[in-house]
Order: C-alpha cells, then sequence, then structure tokens
C-alpha cells in the first residue's frame, strides 16, 4: 500500500507518475563547494494533517533538513529550499542521483513519525569549457547594450522611476550586466525579461541564466514588497520554477541580492521567447529588480555524462 | 497548473516516428513538439504499445546553484 505522502519535482499531479526529471548545473565559475537549492511540491492525502519535514542525502554531500509545518488533509504545497546541500565543487563533469526524503509527522514538534516517501532526483554537472561544447549564444552585455533582450510587465507593474538597460553596479563579468528596475503598481505583480532565440540543431541544447534578483523600498527603510517565485519560460510553457505559488504574507520565497545559477534544456532547432519571470507581493511602494549577465546557450551531440 | 496531455500511439519507423491519433486518425511524420524525456515528454508502456504524451508543456523543474 503506498504511503499517502508524496514529493515531487514537477508541475505533474498525483496520480499521473511525475516525470524523471534531472537538475544541471554547469561547473565553469561555480563556487567551491557548490551549494544546491531544490523547489520541491508536497502532497498530504492522509485523513488528518501532517507536519512535514524534508531532507536529502548521497554520499560526499552534506544536506540541511527543512520543517515545513502543518499540511492539511488533501493539500499540498510548494516550498523552496534555499541552500539544502553542498559538496566539494567536481573536478569534471559528473552524474549522481541524490534521495530527497519526505517525512510527515503528527505533531508539531517533529517527534511521532507517520509516514515516510522518497524520491530520486538526477544532478548532471556540466563542464562547458571542456572543449566539447559549442556556445552558441553568449550575451555578457560588456558593449554597453542590451543585446535583444526586451522586458515585459505581466501585470501590477510599471517602469516609473525605474530603467532596462545594461548597467554597471552589480556584474560578474566587468563592466556591465542587463538590468531591469521597476516600480510595482498592484498586487500581484509581474514582470519579466525575455529574448527570441532559435535554437542549434544538435541533441543537447542547455539555456544558463545567471540572475540576482533585489527588491528595495521606495526612500529607503523598511521593506514593502517580496519576491514569491521565479520562471524560465519558454514562451509560454513554464521549464522551471523556484519558489512558491503567490500569497500575501511579508516572506520571500525566492534568494534575492545575490547571484544565483539556473539551467535549462531546450528543444533543438526551434525558435522561441526564453523568459525569465518574476511574481511579488507589493504592500506598498517598492522597486523591483533583476539582473542578468553571461546568459548563454550551449550546444553538443556528444552524450552528457 | 494543470497539465494538457494528448494520449497517442506511437510506432518506431525507420529513419523516424509516426504518431497516430487513435480517435481523430491522423499522425504526423515529424513531431517538432516532442522533447526528450528530460525536458518533460515522457512514457507509459502499455503492452505491445507506448502511450505517449504530447503537446504537452514541459512539467516543471526547479532548482538552483550559488552562483558566487
Amino acid at each position: 500500500m503506498p504511503v499517502p505522502i508524496d514529493l515531487r519535482f514537477s508541475n505533474v499531479d498525483p496520480p499521473l507518475p511525475d516525470p524523471p526529471k534531472t537538475i544541471y548545473g554547469d561547473l565553469v565559475n561555480l563556487p567551491d563547494p557548490v551549494k544546491l537549492s531544490l523547489t520541491v511540491r508536497v502532497f498530504n492525502y492522509d485523513d488528518v494533517g501532517l507536519y512535514m519535514r524534508v531532507d536529502a542525502y548521497k554520499a560526499g554531500w552534506t544536506f540541511s533538513s527543512y520543517d515545513l509545518g502543518l499540511l492539511g488533509s488533501g493539500a499540498n504545497m510548494y516550498y523552496s529550499m534555499d541552500r539544502i546541500g553542498q559538496r566539494a565543487k567536481p573536478a569534471s563533469a559528473t552524474f549522481e542521483t541524490i534521495t530527497v526524503r519526505l517525512r510527515a509527522y503528527t505533531d508539531a514538534g517533529y517527534t511521532t513519525l507517520k509516514w515516510t516517501f522518497e524520491r530520486v532526483i538526477d544532478v548532471v554537472y556540466l563542464n562547458t569549457a571542456d572543449g566539447s561544447w559549442t556556445q552558441d549564444m553568449l550575451n555578457n552585455f560588456d558593449d554597453g547594450t542590451v543585446q535583444g533582450w526586451s522586458y515585459t510587465f505581466e501585470y501590477g507593474c510599471s517602469l516609473g522611476t525605474g530603467w532596462f538597460k545594461a548597467w554597471t553596479d552589480y556584474v560578474l563579468s566587468p563592466a556591465y550586466s542587463l538590468n531591469l528596475k521597476c516600480v510595482p503598481s498592484g498586487d500581484p505583480t509581474g514582470y519579466s525579461i525575455w529574448k527570441s532565440v532559435t535554437t542549434p540543431d544538435r541533441e543537447n541544447v542547455f539555456a544558463i541564466f545567471d540572475i540576482r534578483l533585489a527588491r528595495s523600498n521606495i526612500g529607503g527603510g523598511e521593506v514593502y514588497g517580496y519576491l514569491k517565485r521565479m520562471e524560465i519560460r519558454k514562451d509560454s510553457d513554464v521549464l522551471l520554477m523556484v519558489g512558491r505559488i503567490h500569497d500575501d504574507l511579508s516572506v520571500d520565497y525566492v534568494p534575492n541580492h545575490r547571484w544565483i545559477r539556473v539551467i535549462v534544456k531546450l528543444p533543438r532547432n526551434t525558435t522561441f521567447n526564453i523568459k525569465a519571470f518574476i511574481d511579488g507581493h507589493r504592500v506598498t511602494g517598492w522597486f523591483a529588480y533583476i539582473w542578468l549577465d553571461d546568459f548563454k546557450i550551449i550546444s553538443k551531440d556528444t552524450p552528457l555524462p | 497548473m494543470a497539465l494538457l496531455r494528448k494520449t497517442l500511439l506511437m510506432k518506431g519507423g525507420g529513419g523516424g516516428v509516426k504518431v497516430f491519433g487513435p480517435s481523430a486518425g491522423s499522425y504526423f511524420d515529424t513531431i517538432g513538439e516532442i522533447w526528450s524525456q528530460e525536458a518533460g515528454s515522457y512514457f507509459d508502456y502499455k503492452t505491445g504499445e507506448v502511450a505517449l504524451f504530447v503537446d504537452a508543456p514541459p512539467s516543471q523543474q526547479g532548482a538552483y546553484f550559488d552562483r558566487v
């Protein structure tokens, strides 16, 4: 008899099988140790509410445990576990599988364990500097232009006194990164940066995003806006989502004020808009920001590790 | 978020794949919207046949690494 809890890496609802998922990383310019963050979706099909705890295990890794709190009977939730795990940076392209564990307790003190559920996810570290890859696109904005990128205010947002330009305040490769600074004017707030791309006709095609998000109060001081989720989209398809579904709590669910890297696999020989989308919660006046630097599309026909 | 799904029957063929819609009777010689398994499409093996989920948005994954 299956246990009445579930943990998934996708937006596919039970009883459909959770599609196999792979996390991709690129060793180039990653710090040592490598720090991984993970968004999961947790389900409770038990007749009672349960307190959910998530951790993971794999030899060579160090993982943290996250207490997700009470999840009601029949409910599900997204949860983003910032820096859930870390390991020494691999010396070369590597494939490994980690096991993520969901445990359900009947008490808020997490002492009475009722159910345990495990799911594996593959992690593939690419090494895009090993000579096997073709770099089909590099946008480092170091010529001072936006290099074909555009922005869209999806809902509740305006440019106001902000800007969209190559800018110098936060960069990974000097002298410029791409920066959108906008003014959320409603709640929820949604904004994005995007570019039309045509992928090469090769077996393995990836987009590498180095992204920095931030928010600040207009006039300084207390923050009146929060970042709820980030999606990487191919046209309207969501390839990757970190964070949680929008709520009105004064809490961030995506990392901000630091650079992160996300990688998505792309279809070959296809033209579409690749987009980084942000959803936020506006309390009152605030600025929302996104920076992008060293965006790449890479490809090769030879197998992955 | 709902997963749009169509279940079609797939038969392998040399040099490509043909997908037959069991009710519509249509087929496609090439399938531009079928991605690799890792990208979000997946296969459900049945007796003697393969059910193939196509035209479905890739199911999302959520992970990131510290960049600095």
